[in-house]
């Protein structure tokens, strides 16, 4: 019995390995040597999988920084199955899932939903969702004008009930009928006719409005800057765009979150990165600092040293452009601020490696060097961060690691683990470098102290409940104001004005 | 790369001076090896015109010659080697006059498969050079009228003789290697092998020319032997051997002997991983074709050396000094090998059949005779 105990072991960390990896780099879009449409299929039966085997780890899965995509999933799974037998986890699901969709941004918590219709599940726990959620947002109108396609549909789905003036906007239009109170509405109704009432209202839906009523983008964009109701993505596409018709947006990039300003210090052509080079280097370092004193890891050991594979195939697709090499540098600015010795090596050294900002996706996928060199700098914890394809040698991490651990003494005590932002649908898992070096899926330079916790879990070194215990303390963190969960709006609570 | 011409010019031997071979890139059955130039050769350039590809026919030597052509090449040497522009304004051909235009054939060219364009610039048509010297030596006929060989060969030769190609879009993974794989700095070339096979060997003589044609192999000819492997699995030299980089009873203490070691086995293993021994260090049989200033545009086939299956055709800009501009290559497949080293051994023999069995006895076990019907040379006999 007990090999039987210590099989199932094993093969849950392999099931844990397999959906992490999956469900942390799986997005439906195209990578750099895949193509779109492979990747839709694993996802959904690996969620299927864990829902039905590991359901509380599953649940909880929901703290360890999934991304969004595969965030709206599990809320959709755990909805459409029933609830849970123990009270306790009922609690425990509840309060995760209205959690998580109010983590999501708000177009990815409308198409969790949606979702759910489209998979033709209508049970109490679910409308109750949709309720909990419509009912929680602070300023309804705005999301009524903005996403009125969506809540149209769940308000059908979930057969909500919505105040006189709402259910006007949503379901009857508001062309007919005067002039509303709520002055959102009232300014989405005199927008149908008049070119001042569109500038003031959100840009997306002034957007739509606009291209309708044959108004112009540039008279569009005229006030844009005063403008509320952007997003900060909005908002960062709009500067762009805003600077060829001569108007001024504001982005403040030094309080942009870490990965969003690496992709977009990549965006920019090498001599804009040249020109601006202390600005994104302070904003760098000080997004880097901030993600690390909210997100921080423990390393069992220091010096930490980070490998990153810089080569042609980290700068990735269209889609996804520049997506692997961005989270190389997003990773090496946050590990500035750890606190213990810290390097990075990258694949390729040249001018850049001294200022990381003016990175580029250049050269051969060399890792093997590069390892090496952290070795032999004496490092006790190396993240290497690949997508898996290497080419000069190819298997040469493989080959240096196995002689590594064979042969040199002290090779146990150095804490190794191989991070890989991208998923191939082919097998279920990010490619591997090497057998004995755990591979894992990540998204976001955040989830790197989640990340360790879990190699250390799955490569046997750690115990599943040093993994529940960090995840039970991130479940009592989520601060949630209504504590109980789905459960604080009555059923026949009516929405909106 | 380097090239000996011997004095009649009927023999050359390709070596790699001058070109470095960089790490391989696998997707798929394909795999690419760059090759690098340290010091691009400014004297020589060289471009492609797309403006009159479509089906052609050449007013050739021995006759005729018909293909698709999906670019011709122009080079340009000298002084004043300028940079080749796409666009160049010349014509191949009249557009469908002259009574010699066949059917289907747009494009006639009467002058042949090159021509001077300019006092320092041949356009020529790449690879069809190569084809079409090929094709022209497997019409050889007899030349003395043996018993064996019916009037008509004896007469009239073998007619006509085609061979099929595919274009790179055909050979499986082709397509996606070439858009994946970014392009070294000072790439002037590349090998490509496909299913652990030697497919092509191409190279230029400047980087610059080599960016704008990397992509157009995918419209080139290739070997439909090629895709007829099976299975097409990934055809990838793994680095798995430290072993190489070991000394005799040398242990493996620190990092730092492990570094050493690795580096020792990398250079070993780099040497092994671009095999180029099929084309490379042979001896060819060559024909030169146009002098352009100090460089000489050359055809080539490779000798066959039995038992192995392994012929090259292709074509070489070769300087003075025996630096090679360019190169292209195309294999062959075992059969068409055959059927050239068959009619080489009659030619040798004066196509005395009874003497060239005798011959080679031990190369056709099933006898000369069937072996011609075998490879499709049946019409040469009674």
């Amino acid at each position: 019995m007990w090999s039987l105990h210590v099989a199932r072991q094993r093969i849950a960390r392999e099931d844990v390995l397999l959906f992490m990896n999956a469900a942390r780099a799986g997005t439906g879009q195209e990578e750099f040597y895949e193509g779109e449409g492979e990747q839709a299929l694993s996802l959904d039966f690996l969620h299927e999988y864990m829902l039905v085997n590991y359901r509380e780890l599953y649940v909880r899965t929901l703290v360890m920084g999934l991304n969004h995509y595969n965030t709206g999933l599990v809320v959709g799974c755990l909805l459409s199955a029933g609830a849970p037998e123990l009270e306790s986890e009922r609690e425990v699901e509840a309060g995760l899932i209205a959690a998580a969709l109010e983590s999501l941004p708000a177009p990815q918590a409308y198409k969790a939903l949606r979702r759910l219709r489209h998979w033709g599940v209508n049970n109490a726990r679910t409308r109750q969702a949709i309720l909990h959620y419509l009912a929680h947002r602070e300023d309804l109108p705005f999301h009524v004008i903005k996403y009125r396609g969506h809540i149209k549909a769940l308000a059908r789905h979930a057969h909500l009930r919505f105040g006189a003036q709402t259910e006007r906007v949503l379901f009857k239009g508001v062309e007919k009928g005067g002039r509303f109170e709520e002055p959102i509405y009232e300014q989405f109704r005199r927008a149908h006719y008049s070119d001042d009432a569109l500038l003031g209202l959100p840009l997306t839906v002034a957007e739509g409005l606009a291209a309708s009523r044959g108004v112009g983008r540039s008279r569009l964009l005229e006030d844009v800057s005063q403008r509320g109701g952007m997003t900060r993505r909005e908002r960062e596409r709009v500067q762009q765009e805003a600077g060829r018709v001569g108007a001024q947006v504001e982005v403040d990039w030094s309080r942009a979150p870490l990965m969003r300003l690496c992709t977009y210090i990549l965006g920019l052509s090498m001599a804009e990165r040249r020109e601006r080079v202390e600005e994104l280097e302070e904003a760098w370092l000080k997004a880097g600092r901030r993600e690390w004193s909210r997100h921080e890891a423990s390393f069992k050991a220091g010096p930490v040293a980070l490998v990153v594979d810089r080569s042609y195939s980290s700068g990735s697709s269209r889609a996804r452009r520049n997506q692997p090499l961005a989270l190389g540098l997003a990773l090496s600015g946050m590990l500035k601020a750890c606190g213990q010795p810290f390097k990075t090596f990258w694949s390729l050294e040249d001018a850049s490696v001294e200022r990381p900002i003016l990175v580029t996706a250049k050269g051969q996928s060399g890792l093997a060097r590069p390892l090496l060199r952290a070795l032999a700098w004496g490092a006790k914890t190396v993240i290497i961060v690949s997508d898996g394809y290497e080419n000069d040698p190819p298997g040469g991490v493989a080959a240096i690691l196995s002689r590594f651990w064979a042969d040199v003494p002290g090779a146990q005590q150095v804490e190794l683990v191989h991070l890989n932002p991208v998923m191939s649908a082919l097998q279920y898992q990010p490619k591997p470098l090497a057998k004995g070096l755990i591979t894992l899926g990540v998204r976001e330079a955040k989830e790197l102290g989640v990340l360790l916790a879990l190699s250390r879990y799955i490569s046997g070194v750690g115990e599943l409940k040093e993994l529940r215990t960090l995840l039970d303390a991130r479940v009592a963190a989520m601060s949630w104001r209504d504590l109980d969960g789905l459960n604080g709006v009555s059923a026949s609570k009516v929405l909106g004005p | 790369m380097k090239v000996e011409l011997s004095r009649g010019d009927t023999e050359i031997c390709l070596g790699l001076d001058g070109l470095r071979a960089a790490p391989a890139q696998v997707w798929g059955e394909v795999r690419l090896v760059p090759l690098v130039r340290d010091e691009p050769m400014p004297e020589l350039r060289l471009g492609l015109d797309r403006q009159h590809r479509g089906w052609t026919s050449a007013d050739v030597p021995g006759g005729r010659y018909y293909s698709y052509v999906p670019h011709s090449m122009v080079l340009s040497w000298g002084d004043r080697a300028q940079e080749v522009k796409a666009a160049w304004e010349t014509t191949l051909g009249e557009r469908g006059q002259g009574r010699a235009r066949a059917k289907g054939c747009p494009v006639h060219l009467k002058h042949g498969l090159y021509r001077r364009v300019g006092s320092h610039a041949v356009e020529f048509l790449p690879l069809h050079l190569a084809i079409e010297g090929f094709l022209s030596q497997l019409l050889k006929a007899p030349q003395v009228a043996w018993r064996e060989y019916s009037p008509e060969a004896v007469r009239f030769g073998a007619g006509a003789v085609c061979m099929e190609s595919i274009s790179g879009h055909g050979v499986g993974s082709l397509a996606g290697a070439l858009s994946r794989f970014e392009i070294h700095e000072g790439q002037c070339g590349v090998l490509i092998y496909v299913s652990g096979r030697l497919a092509t060997a191409f190279a230029v003589s400047h980087p610059d020319d080599y960016r704008l044609m990397h992509h157009s192999l995918i419209h080139d000819a290739y070997a439909p032997v090629l895709v007829s492997a099976w299975p097409a699995q990934e055809h990838e030299l793994v680095f798995d051997a430290l072993e190489w980089g070991e000394r005799p009873g040398q242990q493996v203490q620190d990092v730092g002997a492990l570094s050493e070691v690795f580096e020792r086995a990398y250079a070993v293993w780099s040497h092994e991983a671009a095999p180029m021994g099929e084309l490379f260090g042979q001896r060819l049989s060559a024909q030169r074709l146009y002098n352009a200033g100090p460089f000489k545009l050359v055809r080539f086939v490779s000798e066959v050396v039995w038992p192995s299956s392994e012929a090259h055709i292709g074509e070489a800009i070769v300087g003075e000094d025996g630096r090679i501009g360019y190169l292209k290559t195309y294999r062959l497949s075992a059969e068409q090998v055959q059927r050239l080293t068959l009619l080489r051994q009659l030619e040798a023999c004066d196509w005395d059949i009874k003497r060239a069995s005798e011959l080679t006895q031990a190369m056709y076990p099933m006898g000369l005779k069937q072996k011609m019907y075998a490879l499709g040379l049946g019409y040469l006999l009674r």
